[in-house]
């Protein structure tokens, strides 16, 4: 396995040894640590001395289940902390079996022109984008399979990321060659667009196998994590029938689904909108649309799906419960067609679907649509890709937009919008936004939970087990993240411990290593550390990891809470020393 | 003054209400006559207790044991549409 480095500003490429303190890394633990090692933590987003880096996770590329992420690091443009956004598709797998454990992008050409790094089997070379460059998505999708052949993987941005707006997403193509798969949060696309490059083409023209130290391992740690996940009801069932948009009726029956810019907990039309809607509509219309689709190769969860036009003719892949909520009820939407079409625009565009609902809503709420009109929100959005001041604004993200705008009720933490799942509501998961190293970010794994904490010592008997387990539950993630799993695999791995120790099983027999499951809670913390001793050079203190003020004294209804989280609670999540302290009050 | 719980039911529960469209909300109202907790609830809705996964009651996620009275709302979900981190959802009980 090697490391590539390409300059923009030489445009030169090179194949590089993998540093020893690199050899055992993959996915978000390598683009972490390659952040952390070579990007000084102040620099300009989107100035020369930020990196962008590109890793398949570490099983990634074999035959491991549901094992396709590609991680995407850098210092974000919207949060200004690390970042690491990941996403399936096929380059991630191609880019292993490859042999190449990273893409480090650096620096800057002197001119504004876009280029393609094409990498096969023989190298890599930059290109001259020429006539790809400005393309939307989905025709530079085609055009390359025009030119490159069937099968090839795209890593690329759309106009917003050559554009640099703060809400860029990088594209991973899928298995039809859609656009739809994003390392969409945190503005990674801007980096890529201010690095001059459009795309990374990816050409397996040879077929090689990612190395595996020991195959005998390997397999019986997969054959346990593949029985997991087709055993378990979430994994088998749940998110395979309906996707993750499953969870529309589940929050909105918890009274935690955003509603309207976050102003309620309900919406009267998540029906209409929700995972069964998808699944029976589809059913209905035929044609290309399906359900239980895999977003890569080899995923035995099948999450994903395609919806199709009233006629059956394709109209956008996926339809995920973030992109379903953001587009949808976080705008008064309830028509699945409008969504579909809004989230069609975000991917040709280069945008994440989160950030641009929460976006929308907020221009909802500044009174440039009515909250539910479909039609101005498709037009607002078409703005941002044709470049005009105000599509400029929306392209910038939520935060950007509220200030535009005067509104004060913007639900962002970090600069980063919030996903779908109400912090006033599900007071955990609020927990997870105000503290994580992305910004409000729902994948971060869940952390100590105010129930579980209480302020000024007075510590429940119980607090050290349940600390000890919410800090594992965020190391997993990291630790999943760098494995190159979906996230969604963590659902069967914490609830079958067969399960966790075949994913551990995998790992070691790739590496050769001898982790145990506890290593994976050790590592995961090791290197979520790093991430925030980042930030904190960045300039991030405590007084970062806080929720919006609005959410403090506007109750959410139905439920007419507030977010009443006192920040020493917030702060504990951090305070490593926390087991210890119960220990000695207990 | 109202007498009765309002259930919503989804998945392949919906079959039980006059309206089961999946793009469409499918509840049923029941009499609320004594003391009831949801498990007698779901009992009498003919439904095998092992095939519920998430309930929640007023929006808190409960254990079957909660007791119902007249004006709740009642949400029951089929075992094929679990999807939720328990560890973000503590069961509330009574």
């Amino acid at each position: 396995m090697k490391l590539l480095r390409v300059c923009m500003k030489h445009r030169s490429v090179g194949f590089v040894d993998i540093p020893e303190k690199y050899r055992l890394l993959g996915g978000r633990a390598l683009t972490s640590s390659i952040i952390c090692d070579e990007v000084d933590p102040k620099c300009h987003p989107l100035g020369p001395n930020n990196k962008l880096v590109f890793a398949p996770g570490l099983v990634t590329g074999t035959v491991a289940p549901s094992s396709g992420r590609l991680s995407v690091g850098g210092k974000s443009p919207l949060t200004g902390t690390i970042k690491e956004s990941n996403a399936g598709g096929i380059p991630a797998q191609m880019l292993a079996r490859l042999g190449i454990k990273a893409i480090i992008v650096e620096d800057q050409p002197d001119d504004d022109e876009m280029y393609i790094l094409k990498i096969d089997a023989s190298g890599a070379e930059l290109l001259p984008a020429g006539d790809l460059a400005g393309k939307g998505m989905y025709e530079f999708n085609s055009l390359v399979r025009d030119r490159y052949g069937k099968g090839t993987g795209i890593i690329a941005i759309g106009p917003a990321g050559e554009m640099k707006l703060l809400n860029a997403g990088i594209s991973c193509n899928d298995m039809e060659n859609g656009p739809g798969r994003y390392a969409g949060r945190g503005g990674l696309g801007a980096v890529m667009g201010s690095k001059g490059l459009k795309a990374i083409i990816v050409i397996e023209d040879e077929k090689r196998r990612v190395p595996i130290a020991n195959k005998e391992l390997f397999d019986k740690g997969r054959k346990k994590l593949t029985d997991a996940l087709t055993s378990h009801d979430v994994t088998s069932n749940a998110l395979t029938n309906y996707g993750t948009a499953v969870l529309i009726n589940i929050m909105n029956e918890a009274g935690g689904l955003p509603t309207r810019n976050f102003s309620a907990g309900r919406f009267e039309g998540a029906a209409k909108i929700s995972g069964e809607a998808i699944n029976e509509t589809t059913g209905k219309r035929g044609g290309v649309g399906k359900t239980g689709h895999p977003c890569h190769p080899g995923c035995v969860i099948r999450c994903s799906n395609v919806w199709a036009k009233p006629d059956g003719s394709y109209h956008v892949a996926p339809i995920e419960y973030e992109s379903d909520w953001a587009l949808g009820a976080n705008c008064g939407i309830d028509d699945l067609d409008v969504i579909a079409e809004l989230n069609y625009i975000c991917n040709d565009t280069g945008l994440d679907t989160i950030e641009a609902g929460c976006t929308l809503a907020v221009a909802m709420e500044a009174g440039l649509a009515e909250f539910g009109d479909g039609q101005k929100a498709i037009e607002l959005l078409r703005e941002v890709g044709k470049g005009t001041p105000l599509g400029r604004i929306l392209g910038n993200g939520t935060e950007f937009t509220a200030k535009a705008f005067g509104v004060t009720r913007c639900p962002t933490v970090k600069g980063q919008s919030m996903p779908a799942y109400e912090p006033r509501a599900v007071k955990g998961i609020g927990v997870t936004y105000a503290t994580t190293t992305m910004g409000a970010d729902h994948t971060a794994g869940y952390t100590i939970a105010p129930e579980i904490l209480k302020v000024g010592g007075d510590v429940d008997p119980a607090t050290t087990e349940k600390a000890e387990l919410a800090r594992a539950f965020q190391a997993t993630t990291v630790f999943i993240d760098t494995a190159g799993y979906c996230l969604f695999i963590a659902f069967a791995i914490l609830d079958i411990p067969e399960g966790f120790e075949g994913m551990v099983e995998t790992v070691n027999g790739v590496l050769g290593t001898n982790w145990t499951t506890d290593d994976v809670t050790r590592l995961g913390l090791e290197w979520l550390k790093r991430e925030r001793e980042f930030n904190e050079a960045a300039g991030f203190t405590k007084a970062d990891d806080r929720l919006p003020e609005f959410m403090r004294y506007e109750e959410l209804p139905p439920h007419n809470t507030v977010w009443d989280v006192p920040d020493e609670i917030l702060d504990a999540v951090h305070d490593y020393e926390v087991e210890d302290k119960a220990e000695r009050a207990g | 003054m109202t007498h009765t719980l309002r259930v919503y039911l989804y998945g392949k529960f919906r079959s039980l209400a006059p309206v089961s469209d999946a793009t469409a909300e499918s509840y049923v109202d029941l009499e609320v006559t004594g003391p009831e907790d949801i498990r007698g609830v779901i009992r009498r809705l003919g439904i095998p207790e092992e095939e519920v996964s998430h309930i929640f009651l007023n929006g808190q996620y409960s254990a079957a044991t909660r007791k119902v009275k007249a004006g709740d709302r009642l949400g029951i979900f089929p075992k094929d549409m679990a999807l939720l981190y328990r560890q973000y959802f503590p069961v509330e009980e009574d």
